[in-house]
């Protein structure tokens, strides 16, 4: 295409001014030497004024009065349920939990070492979370698993909010020893995952234990497996190595970072509430 | 215009300094100031288009009151592709192509007999008439779609690109459009020149 055809091709564009400045520039230039090129700016710049005076003699309509923005119709519901679980979750776990932490708090005051909250972390929630579920911790449960809502539904919102309010816990908890401690600055997204990952692990595995053999068994179990991997990960890593198995050793190794805990958290969860149906049909059926 | 209803949502917000893709998040946030001050920026363009693409005061004021509310309520739905005032521009157009598929014959065939009409008193009386009002007929007697594309060009200040989108049409089909409308109009313009000579 030839300078001047393209030339043609933007002065409508020209006599618009939204032409870039380069451009605009070009054409200004050419113009001064074409006659054919000036008398179709003419042409448009007629156009644009007409188009212009008759557009602007409109008066603007008055806007209707907006409704104001709600949530979402997910969000309400989500929130619905939230609510709705809130007195059907067992009394003793917010209880339990608080004073547990606060018994955390004292410890770790008196030994003037924050660490002792997060040890405890896991331990708090998982039990907790081992008795959101089943007819023995909520005995209006097959009633509640008659509603439209779903049995993962009822176990998601109890989740969120038994380990929501025990991460709450910890939290406030931590920020206050750090404060006492003049160690505010120490903390960072980093120490948060350190404790949140395996207070997410621990949880999980107390949930899907608790949804297979009942909350007391899984208390145990996930106690158990807590306190071994605390004694046991040195001796069994070191084994390992000795016993020509560095593979399976470092994959051990690896198991324990907040990244793949919580990958596993996820994955638990994930099964918990494929069970869970399972479960309600059984327990409907 | 209803005045704001969410004070705490209202706060923080400057109509001045903020472009529009910040006036748009505001809205998502449920700021109505954001909202009144987008509509001041564009209400009276948008309403022109309407106007425009319908040729009816009732139903452009439909269609620009039913637009604002999708803006109200789906302003997340803008990706950044694009203007924003294209992205307004379109979901006017959007509007106006679902009214007509409700209304086939009423509305398009009623704008097209205005044309008719309109071509028919323009000959008796374009002798008396100043080169302005010769634009301006001759502007009338363009079809709907090439005179969409002058508005949007002259009007609206859009690009080949912008008026591409909003009228989800190829580049080229831009291009084709504008250059017909040049030549339609210098046609006419030209020939009633020469009318008013013989």
């Amino acid at each position: 295409m030839n300078e001047h055809k393209q030339i043609i091709e933007s002065i409508p564009f020209y006599a618009a001014g939204t032409l870039p400045e380069e451009e605009r520039e070009r054409i200004a230039q050419h113009l001064e030497q074409c006659a054919d090129c000036r008398a179709e700016l003419e042409l448009w710049q007629s156009i644009s004024e007409e188009i212009h005076t008759s557009n602007e003699a409109l008066q603007t309509p008055a806007l209707r009065p907006i409704p104001v923005k709600k949530p979402s119709r997910h969000l309400w519901k989500a929130w619905y349920i939230l609510r709705s679980q809130v007195p059907l979750i067992r009394t003793e776990i917010w209880l339990s939990s608080a004073l547990v932490t606060l018994l955390g708090i004292i410890v770790s005051l008196f030994l003037e070492n924050a660490n002792m909250i997060y040890f405890l972390a896991p331990f708090i929630s998982a039990a907790g979370v081992a008795y959101i579920y089943g007819l023995k911790n909520d005995p209006a449960l097959e009633l509640t698993l008659a509603t439209p809502v779903s049995a993962q539904q009822i176990l998601l919102a109890r989740l969120t909010l038994v380990f929501g309010y025990n991460i709450l816990l910890i939290l406030a908890s931590s920020m206050f020893l750090l404060l006492v401690n003049g160690q505010l600055a120490q903390f960072s997204w980093a120490v948060l995952l350190e404790w949140m990952a395996p207070m997410a692990f621990l949880s999980s595995l107390a949930l899907f234990c608790s949804l297979l053999w009942g909350s007391v068994n899984a208390v145990v179990v996930t106690y158990a497996l807590w306190i071994m991997r605390g004694i046991m990960p040195k001796l069994t890593i070191s084994w390992l190595y000795s016993a020509n198995l560095p593979t399976l050793a470092n994959f051990l190794k690896d198991l324990e970072t907040p990244s793949h805990l919580l990958l596993i958290s996820a994955a638990l969860i994930v099964l918990s509430l494929w069970f869970t149906d399972k479960k309600k049909i059984s327990l409907l059926g | 215009m209803q005045a704001e209803r969410s004070m705490p949502r209202n706060l923080l917000f400057d109509s001045s300094s903020s472009t529009d893709e910040e006036l748009l998040r505001y809205i998502t946030r449920g700021n109505s100031l954001a909202f009144n001050c987008l509509y001041e920026r564009y209400g009276q363009r948008l309403y022109a288009y309407a106007l425009r693409l319908t040729e009816n005061p009732a139903q452009a004021e439909d269609i620009l009151q039913e637009s604002m509310l999708i803006v109200w309520r789906k302003s997340a739905a803008y990706r950044g592709e694009g203007s924003v005032q294209a992205w307004l521009l379109s979901i006017i157009r959007n509007k106006c192509m679902q009214l007509y598929r409700q209304k086939p014959t009423e509305s398009i065939e009623g704008s097209d007999l205005d044309f008719a009409d309109d071509a028919l008193s323009m000959e008796k009386d374009i002798s008396q008439q100043d080169e302005r009002s010769r634009v301006r007929e001759a502007l009338q007697r363009l079809s709907p779609e090439h005179r969409e594309v002058l508005e949007l060009v002259f009007y609206q200040g859009l690009n080949q690109k912008e008026i591409a989108q909003v009228c989800r049409c190829p580049l080229g089909t831009v291009k084709s459009r504008l250059s017909y409308a040049r030549q339609q109009l210098r046609g006419i313009l030209t020939r009633d020149r020469q009318d008013d000579k013989g």
